[in-house]
């Protein structure tokens, strides 16, 4: 933490520092230095600088005076703000481009593929597979609600449930909410993929309903009332695995064994003690995406 | 007298010259935006070539931002000699460096990202602009961020089109494999919650010693303390609450050792 310096102008750190009136007031500002008053960190070292600031006039010439050097603080990283702008899209550029679903692939393309995939594994049945994708976003889904990354261990791969116990993480801290409730009306299988190792399925569903977030009151994404989207689930499994008899992760089922699932946090069958969340075994939820909103 | 005038007179001169230098930064920065985001694919096509140029080797790669590679023969050949390797379970671990690297830039919490990358990765070009953004907060805050980070919120990540693009096991005692991929970050940032959508699309590296073999039940976080035994209570834990020990993020071994933007030219 730095040391807080008489008068206004700009901290170590290079953050402006503000009359005690703006110190007080619980403002927000963007950036890395924002939100200050929400930390008790800031809070007090808004504390420690108050006294010793100035209000006024004097502070506005200040800030003149101090402002061409804050500007020319981003020198230093105008290659990292180059290579950002030259290799990114960002804002409404990424939501109508990059967020955009795959197009669906060619049914003859698609149909040829899961032929390949019946070749191998008589067992496999692609009306039951959408199924069971339906059935893994209603526990993802109640996972999101009760804000319980643990509840959507049983059906999300290995690495895809790491990163959404940390989303979790992240908007619990953050208070965000999502709300609203929706249905699947279909679901399509949009693209195939089969090579030596694994086997992969996205399936395109189409939801109703209400879906919209928000963190105290301020809307994030998403408006309430009544609408359709897409959102692709794509599953995976290893090129050797095959369905299991009794219906494998998708349906409830350990892969291995056949119980009831039920998974520990290690990913491991609370009966079997197999891995059955890495797909080599059975479909695992490999990736979630979901039309812009 | 006269050096009294002097010295005014050349404090005038350093402040004028410092407001030339912050209007000419200004100015690029604006030309910047208007040739990179602008309607002219001729003149975003021609900074993305300026800047592919211009640019550190290690930072960046330029090229097609799709392209065939076949890689399945130096898999096969990592397979034989390690025969737990699985693609699918390593493609899973590549996400998570993708959701830690979402997680340090975009709500400035690097603690997942430091266990699982190597030293090394801090000094490259991409590892040293994450770690000046988490800098930035921890001189700010005084303390890592974390889930006190109220200004930034990451709400979204996932991750589009993975695909291993080499295969080197021929490095002087080290294994390195290159996976391709597009990101998708959703946040959202003080004031008012504004989005701060980014699409980007990096080849991220992943090394291992040469030799090692692969341990299916390392892949996962060990979610208890090796040496008391005491619950982590968050995959952001990097230390165990109860004895202090550093917990361990094997990955199966492999670490992200560099990652490189890249640029569709």
């Amino acid at each position: 933490m730095h040391r807080s310096r008489p008068g206004f102008g700009i901290g170590p750190s290079g953050q402006i520092r503000l009359p005690p009136a703006i110190v007080r007031t619980p403002a927000p500002r963007s950036g890395p230095r924002a939100e200050s008053v929400h930390n008790a960190v800031m809070r007090d070292q808004a504390v420690v600088q108050a006294p010793g600031d100035r209000a006024g006039c004097a502070g506005v010439l200040w800030l003149l005076v101090k402002l061409p050097f804050m500007i020319l603080r981003v020198v230093p990283h105008l290659g990292d703000i180059l290579r950002r702008e030259a290799a990114a899209q960002t804002g409404a550029a990424a939501r109508m481009s990059a967020e955009e679903l795959s197009p669906a692939e060619g049914q003859a393309a698609v149909a040829a593929v899961l032929a390949g995939i019946r070749a191998h594994d008589a067992g496999f049945d692609l009306a039951g597979t959408a199924t069971g994708v339906g059935r893994a976003r209603e526990v993802v889904d109640r996972a999101r609600r009760a804000g319980d990354a643990s509840a959507a261990r049983e059906v999300l791969s290995d690495g895809l449930w790491r990163v959404f116990a940390l989303l979790l993480e992240a908007r619990a801290a953050h208070g965000v909410q999502r709300q609203g409730t929706s249905v699947i009306v279909a679901a399509e299988a949009v693209e195939a993929a089969r090579d030596p190792l694994a086997e992969q399925l996205r399936i395109r569903l189409t939801c109703s309903g209400e879906r919209y977030e928000h963190a105290g009151g301020v809307p994030l994404r998403g408006q309430p009332g009544q609408q359709t989207w897409y959102e692709d689930w794509v599953i995976r499994r290893s090129a050797q695995a095959s369905t299991p008899a009794g219906g494998g992760i998708l349906a409830g089922r350990c892969p291995d064994c056949g119980a009831s699932l039920h998974v520990e946090a290690d990913g491991s069958c609370g009966y079997c003690k197999a891995l059955v969340l890495a797909g080599g075994q059975d479909w695992v939820v490999w990736s979630i995406e979901e039309a812009p909103w | 007298m006269v050096i009294a005038r002097d010295v005014t007179g050349g404090i005038a001169l350093v402040y004028l010259l410092a407001w030339a230098a912050a209007l000419a930064v200004i100015v690029f920065l604006g030309i910047v935006l208007i040739a990179s985001r602008g309607r002219s694919d001729a003149a975003r096509n021609a900074f993305r070539r300026a800047v592919a140029a211009g640019s550190p080797a290690s930072s960046l790669h330029s090229g097609p931002a799709d392209r065939a590679v076949a890689v399945m023969p130096a898999i096969r050949k990592l397979q034989a000699v390690d025969p737990g390797f699985d693609l699918t379970a390593f493609l899973d671990s590549a996400r998570v460096a993708v959701g830690a690297y979402a997680m340090a830039c975009c709500a400035e919490d690097d603690r997942l990202l430091r266990r699982i990358t190597t030293p090394g990765y801090w000094q490259t070009p991409n590892g040293k602009a994450v770690a000046a953004v988490v800098a930035g907060w921890q001189r700010y805050a005084g303390d890592r961020p974390g889930t006190a980070n109220r200004g930034r919120l990451l709400l979204d990540v996932s991750w589009r089109r993975p695909e291993v693009t080499n295969v080197d096991l021929a490095g002087p005692g080290i294994d390195r494999i290159t996976v391709r991929l597009a990101s998708v970050i959703v946040g959202a940032a003080r004031p008012g919650w504004h989005r701060i959508d980014e699409a980007t699309q990096f080849d991220w590296e992943f090394v291992r010693p040469a030799g090692q073999r692969t341990d299916p039940g390392s892949v996962l976080l060990p979610r208890t303390c090796a040496r008391c035994g005491g619950p982590y209570h968050s995959d952001l834990d990097d230390l165990c609450r109860y004895c202090h020990t550093a917990r361990a993020d094997t990955q199966a071994g492999w670490r992200l050792d560099r990652n490189y933007l890249v640029v569709s030219v």
